[in-house]
């Protein structure tokens, strides 16, 4: 609750609408392909995801970790700041993480439901996708946080977005990578929230040390 | 003299930069102006008593109760008692004016929503639907109504406000100076305010007490009518420059004569001399001491 009451004050109306809208969006493009599942069709899906979830958050956290922690004052002036930060950054991580099984995940499930062939085999393979989606994206935001500008972001977002695809496509060949990107998801979440919360503790400590 | 904020031997470090209090008391229940040039250490001041720059050496007594040490935990209330604004990186610029509101009541148990709005209106920080503009979008003078807002509607025992009247123009400075003196008198003296500002004149029919800072150093403190006690503004014509020059604390020369401040207890040394004597300002005395112990290199003999 906690998380997500942070998480709602951070995240503004018009970047929840740029962020929600364009997932319903997606969903219902995802469901319309549904007839012709295959697993190539949602490597576009992913793609379009991960650069409107970098992009996003350039409304969001952008800058949070840009030289002098900018903007950080007004949390640094009180004694819940730093807790209030890293429930948002938790509940950030969480909301992706969620909008990426609904997104990714609900056509899966609905494919398995209408009698594709292996429907074990698909949903262990969107399992896959959304563990890579959501590291690649998650790590991909500890670099774009760095930056103010909304050019950078959205480069972040481009490469973030070849990332993720070029892993997509290994991932076909290899499929333990999914595995291995359910794995790293946790370190990866534990770094961004980390980053953020550090750039914010470095803020406090300007000047020489004695 | 009670004080809000006792500073003891403090020390914060910077490359070329030192600043070095060995001792300063805030008094309580008065409007203090922290008065000095740019670099001179106002902010670095401000920023640690705040509690918002931590890597200093010394001490900080809060309230005469708390040590710095115990100002970062919660059940003490101390952060929630100063209410800070600081410099352009306050807010996040993606902020818009509903989130801030929102943001404050998670981060401050003592603020009001509504005397935050009715602030917002009150300010005309931006006309009609407030509450989507981004912070971004502001215009630096709107930035600090947007701040000061945000703080007045904190029921808060200490203002600590670095450069409050910079960005503003002149109507709003003077409600400014309105809205701490209000703050002060519903305060029963137990409401202080500590800012920094180089609008020293705007500012002065606030200000109680001043504290002058140049080079990391407090060169002079004291309440303002007993500084203006302390010394005396002497002006005189050319021919009477010389021998007015060894009594003068500082002095600025002009082709028609000479204008100076001296310290009341000299005054028995310009016996004689053809000068005038006057009640200085705050603007004056401060200009006065920032030139003598300034860095900055002029064509006058000082």
């Amino acid at each position: 609750m906690k998380l997500m009451k942070s998480y709602g004050i951070f995240c503004s109306r018009s970047a929840r609408f740029l962020f929600f809208l364009t997932a319903v969006w997606l969903l219902v493009q995802q469901d319309l392909l549904l007839a012709f599942w295959h697993r190539n069709f949602m490597l576009p899906t992913c793609g379009i995801l991960a650069v409107i979830e970098i992009s996003a958050d350039h409304w969001i956290f952008g800058g949070t970790c840009a030289k002098g922690a900018q903007g950080m004052d007004y949390l640094m002036s009180s004694a819940r700041g730093k807790r209030v930060l890293g429930y948002a950054l938790k509940g950030d991580c969480l909301m992706r993480l969620l909008m990426d099984i609904v997104v990714l995940g609900g056509g899966a499930v609905l494919a398995a439901a209408h009698g594709a062939a292996d429907p074990a085999g698909i949903l262990l393979d969107t399992a896959g996708m959304i563990a890579a989606t959501y590291g690649v994206v998650t790590l991909t935001l500890v670099i774009s946080r760095h930056w103010t500008m909304l050019g950078y972001s959205l480069s972040a977002a481009s490469a973030g977005c070849m990332t993720l695809m070029g892993l997509l496509l290994l991932q076909g060949y290899f499929p333990w990578i999914g595995l291995l990107s359910a794995v790293l998801c946790v370190p990866i979440t534990l770094l961004a929230v980390k980053r953020v919360l550090d750039r914010m503790e470095a803020g406090f400590h300007d000047g020489m040390e004695f | 003299m009670e004080s809000v904020i006792e500073v003891i031997d403090l020390k914060k470090r910077f490359k070329g930069f030192t600043l070095d209090i060995p001792e300063l008391k805030i008094p309580k229940g008065f409007a203090t102006a922290l008065i000095g040039e740019n670099g001179a250490g106002k902010t670095t001041l401000l920023n640690c008593i705040a509690g918002v720059r931590l890597n200093y050496k010394g001490h900080i007594r809060y309230f005469e109760k708390w040590q710095d040490e115990e100002r970062d935990r919660e059940e003490n209330g101390v952060r929630e008692q100063i209410g800070y604004v600081g410099s352009g990186l306050y807010f996040l610029p993606q902020w818009d004016i509903g989130q801030i509101e929102k943001l404050s009541g998670l981060l401050f148990q003592n603020f009001h929503p509504e005397r935050y709005r009715e602030l917002c209106r009150e300010l005309a920080i931006v006309s009609g639907e407030t509450s989507g503009k981004k912070v971004s979008e502001l215009s630096d003078g709107n930035r600090m109504k947007l701040m000061l807002a945000a703080v007045f509607a904190r029921d808060t025992s200490l203002l600590a406000l670095d450069e409050p009247a910079s960005p503003l123009d002149p109507v709003m400075r003077e409600r400014l100076c309105e809205m701490i003196r209000e703050y002060l008198d519903q305060g029963n003296g137990e409401r202080s305010v500590l800012f920094s500002t180089h609008n020293i004149s705007d500012m002065e029919n606030v200000t109680d007490y001043a504290v002058i800072v140049e080079q990391g150093r407090v060169a002079e403190q004291g309440f303002v009518e007993d500084l203006k006690e302390k010394y005396v503004l002497v002006k005189g014509e050319t021919s009477a420059v010389e021998a007015a020059r060894p009594a003068l604390y500082s002095i600025s020369e002009s082709r028609y004569g000479f204008e100076g401040l001296c310290l009341s207890e000299n005054l028995d040394r310009l016996a004689g001399l053809s000068v005038s004597l006057e009640r200085p300002s705050l603007f004056q005395i401060s200009v006065a001491v920032m030139k003598r112990n300034s860095q900055i290199k002029r064509g006058n003999k000082a």
